[in-house]
């Protein structure tokens, strides 16, 4: 089980993750209301991937309405000590929808599956545990 | 644009611009925070207002490092409520 310590420094902040796709480093938001992971087009683009790459299209529902979103498989991603190969995401142009954050895209339960998966908000640690 | 530059530098340099970052160092690993708030030093790659640039000039920018990341250097707005 391993255990990770994050920041948040008030109640506005979400649990923000440093994670890579490929050897590229982004931020994503912990979102366990989002069932798929999603990640802006612009960290795809940096690591290689076109959208001619992409395998499909899907609709999401978000809090801002239904999105159209590319679905890729990317070589790698790996968060909290965790690597998935051949792993498929989301992927839309965030800054489209005028979005300005220091994230660049949620973290979904799809990443998560097959874990023992703990959020302690009072000590700001996560502990995880790959089960299988 | 091949300088290796501290974080401080690359904001004082490039205010309020997405800047594409090469082979970027991290503080503290065992820590989980945005990269903005990680990134020590890195090579500045790319400098634009606009991030989608970042997106499809950085793929030849990028040639020859491992590793890179997009950063913007301007604040963020405060008070949000989210609802992802």
């Amino acid at each position: 089980m391993n255990t990770h310590h994050f920041v948040r420094t008030n109640e506005d902040d979400l649990v923000v993750i440093p994670c890579k796709i490929d050897k590229d480093k982004i931020t994503l938001a912990l979102d366990t209301g989002a069932s798929h992971t999603t990640v802006d087009l612009t960290p795809l683009l940096l690591a290689g991937y076109s959208v001619s790459d992409a395998i499909g299209t899907e609709k999401i529902e978000t809090a801002s309405g239904i999105i159209e979103a590319h679905i890729f498989v990317v070589r790698q991603m790996e968060c909290l000590g965790i690597t998935r190969q051949n792993f498929k995401l989301s992927a839309y142009d965030f800054f489209a929808y005028h979005f300005l954050a220091d994230f660049e895209g949620v973290l979904g339960l799809d990443f998560l599956k097959g874990t023992k998966f703990c959020i302690d908000l009072d000590d700001q640690e996560i502990t995880i545990q790959l089960k299988k | 644009m091949q300088e290796v530059l501290t974080i401080e530098e690359i904001k004082a340099r490039y205010p309020n611009k997405w800047v594409l970052v090469g082979n970027p160092e991290l503080s503290n690993p065992d820590l989980l925070d945005a990269i903005i708030n990680k990134l020590v030093r890195g090579v500045v790659l790319l400098v634009s207002s606009d991030r989608r640039e970042l997106g499809y000039k950085g793929r030849e920018a990028r040639q020859g490092f491992d590793s890179v990341t997009c950063i913007y250097t301007g604040e963020m707005p405060k008070n949000r409520k989210w609802l992802l």
